[in-house]
């Protein structure tokens, strides 16, 4: 009965910690700390605001002109529906507004072996958008925040 | 008074569901869930057989972002580190799904699991669409050992896997209840700073054209819901609804199923609309929801209308009206 008792307390606390230490992990930078989450999935409703994006202005020697973003350009990247890309992105345009270069670099570095295999040229964008105006007109306004050059090890 | 307890008499409060016959009810549930867990583990070796075409590319990552957990691959050759985790992943799960039973069998489909998702999301970004079926795995550790060997289980045993079953149940839950928990406080943060919330009749076509855009992808009816925004304000509302109730469906057992049901629609929904594919979450409503081993019978339409939450107070007042008129 002992172990019974034990087995249901260890139990409940195991819902605690889950329910708990995902909140707490709202705190650190990446808001999670695997396997642990808060499960704030959509929490933000999508306003008009600012977010960070990749553009690519030249692609294994191909100038692209007009710059495309990394998702628009389907027939040259592997990954361009990648979600994982959309959130590099924005760790990346927050490490270099707070001048983290580590951080800065380690995205870069997932991104250019990852996603961008091969030599390119490309700028980090903030955007700034409404997304049903964005969807209706194509609606967009875009400064560059950063261009990079990659010699791409692996074409 | 422990956790489980204090919730009941929180949550159940004038709602009881009688069970006439608590001992023949408990061995006919506890078989139900041993076939539960037995198709757990053939689902998790499913998903690791599935997976296999993609252990190549994950171990040939130019660069990775390592979690915690497979940290230690900074200090050998990550190709090599990635092949043992892909080696003992698959083992440990051919071991699980064919001795459920031994307790070191599901320790070690935990841990497989645990390294291989690590290694999977060391990309620059977690996914989430395992993380219930790892915490379940971590969980499953603890049933009994060796049960349904040649000594059948006694009372108690029974109960103690029973309890760990319900554990899994009301953990799943409570990450719907949380996502729904962070839309209500993310509406209410947004509020407070004058922008628009999850329960504006526009919220449900923002989060459409803002995946779509970002993704620059298509939906089946992403592009309509956007042009039509006053169609997706009661899919939101009711989204919104279904999540941060799920756990209370536990304690109320007319609503469990439906609840269920409703979670998996939601995740279709989300398919065709937002292009977001959640279906290990879709298989594990299927499984450890439609066919809870805690549901003894059928409910009435009226059971489920009395204890919806919110509305289950004016539903129990409108049909006890009905009924003197």
């Amino acid at each position: 009965m002992r172990s019974y008792r034990k087995l249901k307390r260890f139990l409940a606390g195991f819902l605690l910690f889950v329910f708990v230490g995902g909140l707490l992990t709202l705190l650190v930078p990446r808001q999670e700390i695997y396997p642990i989450y808060s499960w704030f999935l959509f929490a933000l409703t999508p306003n008009a605001k600012t977010r960070y994006a990749l553009q690519i202005l030249e692609y294994q020697n191909q100038l692209l002109d007009p710059p495309l973003f990394y998702e628009e350009a389907g027939d040259l990247v592997p990954k361009p529906r990648s979600i994982t890309l959309v959130k590099i992105a924005q760790f990346w345009g927050r490490a270099v507004e707070q001048g983290d270069e580590t951080a800065e670099n380690k995205n870069r570095a997932l991104f250019e072996s990852n996603f961008l295999p091969g030599a390119s040229r490309y700028a980090l964008m903030r955007v700034h958008y409404d997304p049903i105006a964005r969807w209706k007109t194509g609606a967009v306004h875009m400064e560059t925040v950063r261009l990079y050059r990659a010699e791409g090890a692996r074409p | 008074v422990t956790a489980g307890v204090f919730l009941k008499k929180m949550t159940q409060g004038r709602f009881r569901f009688h069970e006439p016959r608590p001992f023949h009810r408990q061995a006919q549930a506890f078989c139900s869930a041993e076939t539960l867990v037995r198709a757990f583990y053939a689902c998790l070796l499913f998903f690791a057989a599935n997976g296999m075409g993609s252990w190549e590319g994950i171990a040939n990552r130019g660069a990775f972002d390592l979690l915690w957990p497979v940290a230690w691959l900074g200090w050998t050759n990550p190709q090599m580190g990635a092949s043992l985790i892909f080696a003992f992943y698959l083992v440990s799960m051919l071991a699980a799904a064919f001795a459920p039973r031994l307790r070191w069998a599901r320790f070690a489909a935990f841990f497989g699991l645990f390294q291989y998702q690590a290694l999977h999301y060391s990309n620059g970004k977690i996914g989430h669409s395992m993380h219930a079926w790892l915490l379940i795995s971590f969980l499953l550790i603890f049933l009994p050992n060796a049960w349904g060997g040649s000594q059948p289980l006694n009372r108690r045993e029974r109960q103690s896997f029973l309890q760990v079953f319900w554990t899994c149940q009301a953990f799943f839950l409570l990450t719907y209840s949380m996502a729904g928990l962070g839309k209500v406080a993310g509406a209410i943060y947004q509020a407070s700073i004058g922008e628009i919330t999850c329960f504006h009749p526009q919220a449900f076509a923002l989060h459409a054209a803002e995946r779509l855009l970002e993704t620059h992808s298509s939906s089946a009816f992403g592009g309509w819901f956007i042009e039509h925004p006053l169609a997706g304000w009661p899919l939101m509302i009711g989204g919104v609804y279904l999540q941060f109730f799920s756990l209370l469906a536990l304690f109320r057992p007319p609503l469990l199923r439906l609840w269920a049901l409703g979670l998996a629609l939601f995740h279709l929904l989300s398919f065709f609309v937002l292009t977001i594919n959640f279906p290990s979450s879709v298989l594990l409503l299927a499984l450890f929801l439609f066919a809870s081993p805690f549901l003894s019978r059928n409910y009435s339409s009226r059971e489920i209308l009395e204890t919806l939450p919110l509305f289950g107070p004016v539903f129990r007042r409108l049909l006890s009206r009905c009924a003197a008129s």
